[in-house]
């Protein structure tokens, strides 16, 4: 019975507003929250029990998951990642590997695999690396020759990667990959429970735990996933718009938005009524009314019951539940949160509508924050 | 406990590169020894004294010029070093302290200088092999990178505190620029003073004045290596030390372990313990530092008000423990505040003029610290805290605790 943990307990101050209404981990993702596709991905790769850790706004979480078979999700008062696992270590006693995953990484990694390959080598940790182009903004990682992790270091700052490596040839001189970063998914031995219990202090797997086995003397591998791999960490609004554009195009293999596919790159959910012109990729979910004359797309994501009058025209832009876009309205490069209304005649240009708020004026490169707190999940399931 | 002295009379050049040699050869030939200094004159020429002397034993320096005592443990444990060392100027005992640690960070106190101090006494012999040093400019920026990597970078920038911090020594100045730069700080530096004597009342002034002035979050007084800090709050002035460490411990989870180095407040270690913190009380350094190596509690307290983080570093590291505080405010500043306010209430405190205090500190305590002073006296702790608002100290009374670890 291979277990999964996903951790789905951080407040996602970067992708603020959008976190003031939602975990981050619940963000609307064509259909459903993005939560469910990486619990759909660990199902289909053969996870059979899957604990999901909340904690900031987590009511939300447990709310969406109670009576799910093979998900089990546990409302903590968790400081940290490692300091949830810690918590949970009941659930998984007895279990001699699991892997843990971020509940907000947009990935298709072949996690079976992973956690095979973590089995075999006998460590006590192995780590998902991807190769990127910028390291910078994600947890750096320095491997030797045989995949064994020699440095770990979360989210280095600027120059600090360069200087990082002159300090290691200086003393070391280690063979190193310079652009692998921490997927944010990992595997365990059973014995990395009694190290959390015996060590309160390892509060984050990324800050604390990790550089606290290699200074230890434990082995921990590093796993770097395949190419192809689609991994990206939704921590800004851009990058959550970009994975979003990815999955409606087609670009995240083993993903796909919940609607049915009509033609290609268009998603339709069956009960949504569309008289007007769809451009690729567009996703339009459940009673979702799209009047005559209104243009909607390309690069659209229109969340359940959006009513969209007439002679209006969306751009990439993503509305999510119960989002009234009114007449001869313009939306481009934005995020429309929920419940929220845009009048008549409206332009709403690369800028983010806080939920529940009424906008009866042009709005240009603004953040307007939430104007109530109601949940876009809120009565659905 | 340490070895220290005045410079030219108790510590010589000779005895200087005596004692490099000394570390040199526990070292051993082509290991790593990690040196620094403070900013002041006389710490950098016997710094470089010691230099030479862990160089004739064949072991290699990785120098850092001015640099704290938390980034030296650091480094020690980030680049496998054998040993380390610290000269700094200590303002309580008007002389040179020379600070060495071992390997992975713990600092040689007492019994364990023993090694060093039987091969002092030994001429200093031919070098077989003379080692090599490096340069290693870019510790503050790396030590700085370590630092915001280990707290919640992304909760502490959220709430762009506004920080006003003194004195500006040669590299807190530069660590701590780095820093606010990366947590998106708001950050105001205070000059310091050209003398340094503890308690540091005018700096302490200065900073309560400034932070007043401009609303600013909070004050942040540091010792010039780096090892001690005390913080200032609006509401509620400057922190004593249990209170600093109660704002740290915020971010760890009931049940941690942490250790306290006694003379410490006896409802404070109630007050932990209540919270669901196992509290190990220590009656000397030497045990403080076996025991944070042994049982890497969350944090560890000494009632000078120094910090350490083990997870972090075994050493005393005010800047780790001063972004863990940003990290606590960031999440919880009013709910914090309401605590020690309600702390304080519990507590016996009363005032004393500023000329009193300071007498009373120089006949009844054996050091003076940053922020004022602390004795025992018929089982009662007293602590001595310069306020800025009324001019005078804040004086609080309160059972000393029990050791209750050996």
């Amino acid at each position: 019975m291979p277990t999964a943990i996903v951790l789905a307990g951080g407040v996602g101050s970067r992708l603020y507003p959008l976190t003031k209404i939602v975990p981050k981990p619940m963000v609307p993702f064509a259909g459903a929250p993005l939560l469910d596709y990486v619990i759909e991905t660990l199902i289909q790769s053969g996870f059979d029990e899957i604990i999901i850790t909340a904690r900031y706004l987590g009511e939300q979480i447990v709310n969406y998951y109670s009576g799910e078979k093979l998900v089990k999700p546990v409302l903590l008062d968790s400081k940290d990642t490692a300091d949830a696992v810690r918590l949970v270590a009941g659930l998984i006693k007895g279990k001699n590997y699991f892997l843990v995953s971020m509940g907000d990484v947009v990935t298709n990694i072949p996690y079976m695999v992973f956690l095979e390959n973590h089995v075999k080598s006998g460590v006590i940790a192995s780590i998902v690396l991807k190769e990127v182009d910028n390291p910078l903004p994600y947890g750096l990682v320095y491997l030797d020759e045989n995949s064994n992790v020699i440095l770990f270091c979360e989210k280095p700052p600027s120059l600090e990667i360069y200087l990082l490596s002159i300090a290691f040839h200086a003393v070391k001189s280690p063979g190193f990959h310079s652009n692998l970063v921490n997927a944010g998914i990992y595997s365990f031995k059973e014995d990395i429970v009694d190290i959390l219990l015996e060590n309160t202090g390892l509060m984050d797997f990324g800050r604390h735990v990790f550089p606290y086995l290699l200074e230890t003397g434990y082995a921990v591998r590093g796993w770097i996933a395949p190419r192809n791999t689609y991994w990206n960490d939704i921590g800004r609004v851009e990058v959550y718009k970009e994975a979003m554009w990815d999955l409606i195009s087609g670009k995240i293999e083993g993903w796909s938005p919940r609607g049915k596919q009509v033609s290609r790159g268009i998603y339709l959910s069956a009960e949504s009524k569309t008289n007007g012109i769809l451009h690729p990729p567009v996703y339009v979910g459940r009673n979702v009314v799209i009047e005559n004359g209104a243009i909607v797309g390309p690069y659209v994501v229109l969340e359940d019951n959006t009513i969209v009058e007439k002679n209006s025209k969306i751009s990439y832009s993503i509305a999510w539940h119960n989002t009234h876009i009114g007449e001869n309205t313009i939306i481009h490069n934005s995020v429309i949160m929920n419940n929220a209304t845009i009048k008549n005649t409206v332009k709403v240009i690369s800028s983010i509508i806080g939920t529940g708020c009424n906008i009866e004026k042009d709005i240009y490169n603004s953040v307007i924050e939430p104007c109530s707190t109601v949940s876009p999940y809120e009565n659905t399931r | 406990m340490r070895i220290h002295g005045r410079a030219f009379k108790d510590i010589t050049l000779e005895k200087a590169i005596k004692i490099g040699a000394a570390i040199g050869q526990i070292a051993g030939v082509r290991n790593l020894v990690v040196s620094g200094r403070d900013s002041l004159r006389v710490s950098r020429m016997l710094k470089r004294a010691i230099t030479a002397g862990v160089m004739s034993s064949g072991a290699e320096v990785m120098d850092f010029h001015a640099s704290l005592t938390g980034e030296i443990t650091y480094a020690i444990k980030r680049f496998g070093a054998k040993m380390g060392f610290m000269v700094s100027y200590d303002p309580s005992k008007m002389g040179v302290l020379i600070r060495i640690y071992s390997s992975p960070g713990t600092e040689l106190l007492g019994g364990d200088l023993k090694d060093i101090l039987e091969i002092l006494d030994k001429n200093v012999e031919e070098p077989q092999e003379v080692g090599w040093i490096y340069y290693a400019e870019y510790m503050h920026k790396l030590y700085a990178a370590a630092v915001s990597s280990f707290v919640k970078g992304d909760v502490i920038s959220s709430r762009k505190q506004s920080i006003v911090i003194g004195p500006d020594f040669e590299p807190i100045d530069i660590i701590l620029a780095e820093l606010s730069r990366t947590l998106r700080i708001d950050q105001t530096i205070i000059g310091g003073p050209h003398v340094l004597k503890y308690p540091m009342c005018d700096t302490m002034n200065k900073i309560g004045k400034v932070v007043d002035a401009l609303g600013a979050d909070l004050g942040v007084l540091l010792s010039h290596d780096g090892a001690s800090i005390s913080i200032y709050l609006r509401s509620l002035g400057y922190l004593t030390p249990e209170e600093l460490f109660l704002i740290a411990l915020e971010k760890y989870s009931p049940g941690s372990r942490v250790t306290v180095l006694n003379p410490i407040s006896s409802s404070f270690v109630k007050y932990v313990e209540k919270k669901g913190f196992d509290v190990m009380i220590l009656s000397n350094e030497q045990k403080l530092q076996y025991t944070n190596r042994r049982e890497r509690p969350v944090l560890s307290l000494t009632w000078r008000g120094e910090y350490v983080t083990p997870v972090f570093s075994l050493g005393y590291d005010s800047v780790i423990i001063y972004t863990q505080i940003l990290e606590s405010i960031a999440e919880n500043n009013s709910r914090l505040i309401n605590e020690i306010s309600l702390l304080r209430q519990s507590l016996n405190i009363n005032t004393v003029e500023y000329d009193q205090a300071l007498k009373i500190c120089s006949e009844k305590s054996n050091e003076l610290t940053l922020w004022g002073c602390r004795f025992v006296e018929n089982n009662q702790v007293t602590t001595l805290i310069y306020q800025p608002a009324n001019g005078r100290f804040m004086k609080v009374v309160d059972k000393v605790a029990e050791v209750n670890t050996e």
